[in-house]
């Protein structure tokens, strides 16, 4: 259809040309639909890419300037696009036809203008706007409706009148709160609106604002995006603790956190200077990244994909940017470059995870919320104690005098071993495989100028250091270390290369299974000194035997075994009197009190965000064509895109300082996005509809004044509030007008893009199970906690080997009646009724739900067993709380599902129905068993099950 | 209208209309883009070229091409059976049974379990050239063996990923990670179904355990989730919630469809709302629904003599049933059905996953139902544009697995990315020849590869769709099943 009235229009372009050209507007549009898929980021066909304007005014491989600003007659461009050579003419005919005279004209008179380049528009930061002056000046409610009024003005069209205040009230408490209005609160509002109607509006919007399920409804937005599940992903899928993060947002909505402080916290709350419990736990934002712990898993391949999947969440959670398509080449249609892709990858790139078995780094967070401050102090004393304490270790570590031995002999019962001599020392290699629960036995002749012994330095090494650099290899636990000579020497303790690793070092001496050791894998050379309990003298000639078992596997199939290392030993005291130190005593005897409070207080550990520390950061590369074995140019330091200036002044080059970007007034496009995503949360559809694209693949705004409008001023004026946001649209008239519509006006604008009507959407996955909840009068109002199991249809819980079960509380029991956002999430298995109304199974960001309409979604409604309790429910709340006759009960049952007071036609309907069916079951006593006591329940049930499915009850 | 309004909407929507031709011009020949054009939430801006019923997403479409293959059965053996021991026969590796393996074929290889250099292991089994065209199959499986000039070997398969969970996902969705449509999903979105009282696309299981990679091997993805596959079971509902509630029964059901319809039909006039027309749609379609899938789910409706020829029993959770099963839903116009058989993974780790005991018991297993299924469809005609496909994930190294560093009790094999053998028959693919040749011990492809990526392009493109241009837009990609890395249609296996 718009191709066809594309050419006539056309014929109108001269009309406009005294008008001097934008580029945005008149010259992109022709570049991207007629150029830059050969032209572009992807194909720079003849070295001519129409990306970025320095591309596009260089010369092209013919050695002709494509575009000479002024110079239309110069410019190879105006040659090729007007050739009628079949060789020259662009776009090439096997391409697609000529440019039209129209545009051809465009592009030269913009040309001859000097050829201004714009960025696209969402690359731009949002202007200020005034509220455009209009006609029909008594609809305006504020200063959006004279935005949205101006387009239909402009369209010549009305808006439409106000809804009934029963579905207004309806529409506001499931867009604020997801659950419906109650029969008293209906009451109290029709009543107040008789009397003064924006008043009893403005009050609805305070109480429901203030509710406390505000922050559950909002929440289930948010974790669509944070990809939120209760399991990790893939192998077993196994459970991984992730509701205290959900209920920190939804506290976060509750408290009205500014969306700045909401976005720094969930990148890189550790990073804040002395973080909170809360502050840490928000962070698992990017710790629902999928982990695969299926024996035979290559860690490191899963790690790299979760630093992926954080770039990508991040650039569409926050900027509406997709950046998949940089991993493997530059952005075909945007200003981003290949490499860019990895400068901001290297922000993602220095955290500590590292899909390991335990899911480490963890937060614990404490059972009595009062504690919180407690856990935070300590963690924070203690992390501060034990980097004085490693630097001080590093620093004697460094001028200490470390002696090569003089001889090695290297032996195994499982293990073919060897040893060569190499940088002065001799080193131990494995020469055969390395089974699990390997031990070397390691003699050692020291080098004869030793005359005593008080420290031995362990370095673990890669087999390829070169490669091991950006791609490690597997690495090893020494599980037990014991030293001997004659007799056995004791070792008093053993100390690292990093602050604080994953396991006690001192493990190591413990045989509890765990140590010290690259876990799970070596990208450089390790070590760990261990120090002797007294400086042991040495004899002439004596040998020691050290010995290292190593029992660790990964994943239960990849024994962690060190394939290479050496020994240095010292007599320098200063480590054995480090033992008797009592600073470090002191510092250690705090670590531990700390440590056993931490333990002793703690509800569960919670998966969270830690930085890597500085010895041991990795290194970012560029990978080919995306393929992480692959790798490319190292990236010196992590930057944001060419395209979006440089972090602010004073932020720092990590994730910190570029969750501060993304909240600074830099950035051209958080705000824009988050309004965004707040508008279609409440019209079904976005001002700017591909939610997840705001790029030049994306659509344009429908009011792209109206957006810039409430980006400035949810960022300025309104300091990132989002509910502040939320009462300013849901109090304008454009929000409040009636959804009824014709088939005419529907053709019109089928998607309601001209706002010329208010909104009708299907309720969501969650509010689907609330609202036969709050219906069934079964709903439980409890907050927070550990995610509960609703009732399942038999056949629904198949998880694969994994035992784990799927345990319904009884009936009557509170946990069997708690909103869907606490839902047990299993990636691998989710709840069949939210994916049945297209609730993502969150493996992956989205930031969109495309609704269906399917006759899947009839059967859960009507037969599954959380839904026929519903019926069943709201059969007894019409036969035994609802007084009056027959139709007094239905119509109240009418009106609990859809807010409603029914017609007398529709009353009448179901009069008759129940009738029929209480007939029935009169007749046919045994059909009503498992369902009702008596007939009349029976038939309430039945009605009950017609009202919760109508099409008025599973809209908003 | 202002003329520069018009102009700049027109400009925009010719952008977009470039942007998002996978709808209008280069895919939008499916019906998924139809279906997502009549949800009028999204995708809408591109009109589309007829108007589609909105009350019926599934319903069946002419491909964009002319196809061979109307419908296709799945047959997957989770854990990936050792080919090697079943189709693949190398005299050579039977020569090198328990010397070391040659380092030149480790070098560079990852390994799941494998640790240093492992011993070679022969084939487990005897084998025998069959048929005219004088295919190798091993004694293990006695009755599949009378089939093979109707099978199409695929001796060359290579896939990107080593471990099961990722491994399957490569199958079925063509990512390793979660998140991405399955097969099933792309075929119903493109084309429909042909019985709108089934589901599209059926799952059926077997051996007792799901998928590792769980439900998400027969997901939607980022597709609606109306493509997303329908779990099937031959014991309990067939369907999940397809079972009335107590207390109702199928007239109490018809007297709340009609109520519920009068009402819906009432607020459809007062709201004008499309998808009020459509919810009515539904619940019609759903009812349908609860008669006809447990009619076409009872195999008990066989003649005992189809019974015992796929050695079905019923009530039973069996491969032997679901075989029969899948019979019975292609028959009914079911487009994509997709079978998966636990207990392949021949490790050699215990006594169940040993080629010497558990693997004999799966062939046991699969053997008289295939065989079954292949004749009873040949014999009903419906083999003609049935496409029927047999494979694991990966295939088995020719070495024995050596686990921990340590050879294990009983015989088995690891995982094997580089070559395993797919077999199909039926509709549109050269029945009775072996394609691709790998090295004399079976571990790397020696010629004609076909990646994962290759077989994708290949079915899609014998249903009558164009691989490299189904497409659907997410995270910035045009995403497709086949991926963005290079894949083609394997042309030497087409008929």
């Amino acid at each position: 259809m718009l191709r066809r009235i594309f050419y006539p229009i056309t014929l109108l372009t001269p009309l406009l040309m005294a008008e001097e050209i934008q580029f945005n507007r008149d010259i992109r549009p022709i570049l991207t639909t007629q150029c830059t898929a050969c032209h572009g980021g992807v194909k720079e066909a003849g070295g001519i890419s129409f990306v970025f304007r320095e591309k596009a005014l260089a010369e092209g491989e013919s050695g002709h300037r494509t575009i000479v600003p002024g110079k239309p007659e110069e410019s190879e461009l105006m040659k090729r696009v007007t050739s009628t050579d079949p060789d020259d003419i662009m776009p090439q005919p096997e391409h697609g036809p000529a440019l039209p005279a129209a545009d051809i004209e465009k592009l030269r008179q913009w040309i001859a203008e000097g050829a201004k380049w714009e960025e696209h528009w969402a690359f731009e930061k949002p202007r200020a706007h005034v509220p455009p002056t209009i006609q029909k000046n008594d609809w305006p409610k504020n200063a959006i409706d004279r935005f949205v009024l101006a387009r239909l003005e402009v369209e010549k069209r009305q808006p439409n009148p106000e809804a009934e205040p029963a579905l207004l009230l309806r529409r506001l408490s499931y867009d604020l709160i997801g659950l419906p209005p109650t029969l008293p609160e209906l009451d109290a509002f029709e009543a107040a609106c008789k009397i003064d109607p924006e008043a009893a509006w403005q009050k609805e919007i305070d109480r429901l604002l203030v509710s406390s399920h505000y922050g559950e409804k909002w929440a289930a937005n948010w974790l669509d995006l944070a990809r939120y599940a209760d399991t990790e992903g893939l192998g077993l899928d196994r459970p991984r603790t992730a509701w205290p993060y959900r209920d920190w947002v939804i506290r976060a909505y509750n408290a009205d956190m500014t969306f700045d402080q909401f976005t720094i916290k969930q990148l890189a709350g550790d990073l804040l200077p002395n973080p909170t419990v809360d502050d840490r736990i928000a962070t698992n934002f990017h710790r629902h990244t999928q982990a695969n712990a299926e024996g035979g898993t290559d860690d490191e391949e899963f790690r790299v994909s979760a630093v992926m999947d954080r770039v990508a969440t991040t650039w569409e959670t926050w900027q509406g940017v997709t950046m998949g398509c940089v991993q493997c080449h530059s952005h075909p249609y945007d200003p981003i470059q290949h490499e860019e892709y990895y400068t901001t990858m290297a922000f993602f790139n220095e955290a500590r995870d590292a899909d390991l078995d335990q899911s480490f780094p963890l937060t614990p967070v404490p059972k009595d919320p009062a504690r919180n401050a407690d856990f935070a102090r300590w963690m924070n004393e203690r992390r501060g104690l034990l980097d004085q304490l490693h630097t001080a270790h590093k620093q004697l570590r460094s001028t200490t005098s470390w002696k090569p031995v003089a001889q090695l002999d290297a032996s195994s019962p499982q293990v073919k071993m060897e040893v060569s001599q190499a940088e002065g020392n001799h080193e131990f290699r494995t020469a055969s495989n390395v089974p699990n629960n390997s031990s070397f036995v390691l003699k050692i002749k020291p080098s004869s100028d030793l005359a005593s012994l008080t420290a031995l330095q362990i370095e673990l090494l890669p087999v390829d250091p070169k490669t091991a650099a950006h791609t490690p290899e597997w690495g090893s636990v020494l599980s037990q270390i014991r030293l001997a000579s004659t007799a056995p020497i004791e070792i008093a303790r053993v100390i690292t290369d990093e602050p604080d690793p994953f396991f006690d070092p001192n493990d190591s001496l413990r045989n509890n299974g765990t140590g010290w050791g690259p876990y799970t894998k070596i990208d450089r050379p390790r070590s760990c000194v261990l120090i002797l309990k007294q400086p042991y003298p040495l004899a002439t000639g004596e040998t020691l035997t050290l010995t290292l078992q190593q029992n660790m596997n990964a994943g239960g199939s990849v024994p962690l075994v060190a394939k290479r290392g050496r020994v240095f030993l010292t007599d320098n005291a200063a480590w054995t009197s480090l033992l008797s130190n009592p600073n470090e005593i002191k510092s250690l005897a705090r670590v531990a009190e700390i440590s056993g409070a931490l333990a002793e207080n703690k509800l569960i550990d919670v998966p969270t965000l830690q930085q890597q520390s500085s010895d041991l950061l990795r290194p970012t590369h560029m990978f080919v064509r995306g393929n992480w074995l692959e790798k490319d140019k190292r990236i010196e330091a992590p930057s944001i895109p060419g395209l979006f200036g440089k972090l602010p002044d004073g932020a720092p080059a990590n994730r910190l300082g570029f969750a501060q970007w993304l909240t600074s007034a830099q950035n051209p496009l958080t705000a824009r996005v988050v309004v965004n995503r707040l508008w279609e949360q409440l019209f079904g559809i976005g001002l700017v509809e591909t939610l997840e694209d705001f790029g030049s693949s994306g659509t344009k705004p429908t009011h792209p004044d109206l957006l810039d409008f409430l980006a400035l001023r949810f960022r300025d004026d309104l300091k990132w509030s989002q509910k502040s946001l939320l009462r300013e649209i849901v109090s304008s008239a454009a929000y409040r007008q009636s959804a009824a519509t014709t088939a005419a006006l529907r053709a019109e604008d089928p998607q309601n893009a001209h706002l010329a009507r208010g909104p009708r959407v299907r309720l969501s996955a969650e509010a689907v199970r609330d609202h036969g909840l709050v219906a069934s009068g079964l709903f439980v109002p409890n907050l927070f906690g550990p995610p509960v199991f609703p009732p399942m249809p038999p056949g629904g819980w198949t998880p694969f080997k994994s035992g784990e079960k799927w345990s319904t509380p009884e009936i009557g029991q509170p946990d069997r009646y708690r909103r869907a956002v606490y839902t047990y999430m299993k990636r691998s298995n989710p709840y069949p009724g939210f994916a049945t109304f297209d609730a993502p199974p969150r493996d992956l960001c989205t930031k969109r739900r495309v609704l269906s309409n399917t006759p899947l979604q009839a059967l859960e409604a009507l037969n599954s067993p959380a839904h026929a309790e519903f019926a069943q429910g709201l059969a007894r709340r019409m036969k035994n709380e609802i007084t009056g006759d027959l139709a007094a009960k239905i119509s109240a049952g009418y009106r609990i599902t859809t807010s409603r007071r029914p017609a007398a036609d529709r009353v009448a309907e179901l009069v008759s129905v129940y009738q029929k069916l209480e007939a029935d079951y009169k007749a046919k006593p045994a059909l009503m068993q498992g369902m009702a006591g008596s007939p009349d329940g029976a038939a309430f049930t039945v009605l009950a099950s017609i009202l919760l499915n109508l099409d008025e009850a599973v809209v908003k | 209208m202002n003329p520069e309004i018009l102009l700049r909407e027109l400009q925009q929507s010719a952008l977009e209309q470039h942007t998002r031709r996978h709808f209008m011009r280069d895919c939008a020949t499916g019906l998924g883009a139809l279906y997502l054009a009549s949800l009028g939430k999204g995708y809408a801006l591109s009109a589309p070229a007829v108007s589609p019923d909105p009350a019926a997403p599934l319903l069946p479409t002419m491909p964009p091409f002319s196809a061979k293959v109307k419908r296709v059965i799945y047959l997957h053996m989770l854990g990936a059976p050792s080919t090697l021991d079943l189709f693949h026969y190398k005299p050579e590796l039977a020569k090198y049974n328990g010397k070391e393996c040659p380092k030149e074929f480790m070098e560079g290889q990852r390994f799941a379990f494998i640790q240093g250099v492992p011993k070679l292991l022969g084939p487990q089994f005897p084998f025998k050239q069959y048929g005219q065209s004088g295919a190798w199959v091993s004694d293990q499986l006695p009755h599949l063996s009378k089939h093979v000039d109707d099978l199409t070997f695929v001796h060359t398969m290579v896939t990107d990923q080593f471990n099961h969970g990722p491994a399957e996902l490569m199958v079925h969705t063509g990512h390793a990670n979660l998140g991405h449509p399955s097969i099933g999903s792309w075929v119903t979105w493109g084309l429909g179904t042909e019985n709108q009282d089934l589901p599209g696309f059926i799952v059926l299981l077997s051996g007792g355990q799901t998928p590792r990679a769980g439900k998400s091997v027969w997901g939607s993805g980022y597709l609606p989730s109306v493509y997303q596959g329908v779990q099937c079971r031959s014991s309990g509902d067939p369907v999940l919630n397809l079972r009335n509630p107590a207390g109702v029964n199928r007239d109490v059901r018809r007297s709340a469809l009609d109520a519920l319809a009068q009402l819906n039909r009432k607020t459809e006039t007062e709201f004008g709302d499309a998808e009020t027309a459509t919810r009515i749609a539904q619940y019609e379609m759903a009812f349908r629904m609860q008669m006809t899938a447990p009619e076409v789910m009872d195999i008990s409706r066989e003649s005992e003599e189809i019974r015992a020829m796929y050695g079905a029993t019923p009530g039973r959770e069996s491969f032997a049933n679901n075989c029969l099963l899948a019979r019975r839903l292609v028959e009914n116009g079911t487009r994509f059905v997709q079978l998966f058989d636990w207990g392949w993974d021949s490790h050699g780790s215990n006594q169940e996953e040993a080629l010497n005991i558990g693997f004999k018991k799966k062939c046991q297993d699969i053997d008289k139902p295939i065989s079954a299924l292949l004749a009873d469809l040949k014999q009903r005609g419906l083999l003609e544009d049935t496409l029927v496909i047999w494979s694991g994930e990966f295939g088995r190294t020719p070495m024995q697995e050596n686990r921990g560093g340590s050879e294990g009790k009983f015989t088995g094999r690891d995982h094997n990315p580089n070559s395993f053998t797919l077999w199909m028959a039926g509709a549109g693919v050269k029945p009775g020849i072996s394609y691709g040749e790998t090295d004399p011990l079976g571990y790397h492809v020696a010629s004609n590869p076909v990646h994962v990526r290759d077989f994708h392009a290949t079915l899609l493109h014998l249903l009558g769709i164009n691989p490299h241009k189904h497409t659907f837009p997410f995270q910035g990609l045009n995403q497709k099943l086949v991926g963005v890395k290079p894949s083609k249609v394997i042309k030497g296996l087409l008929a």
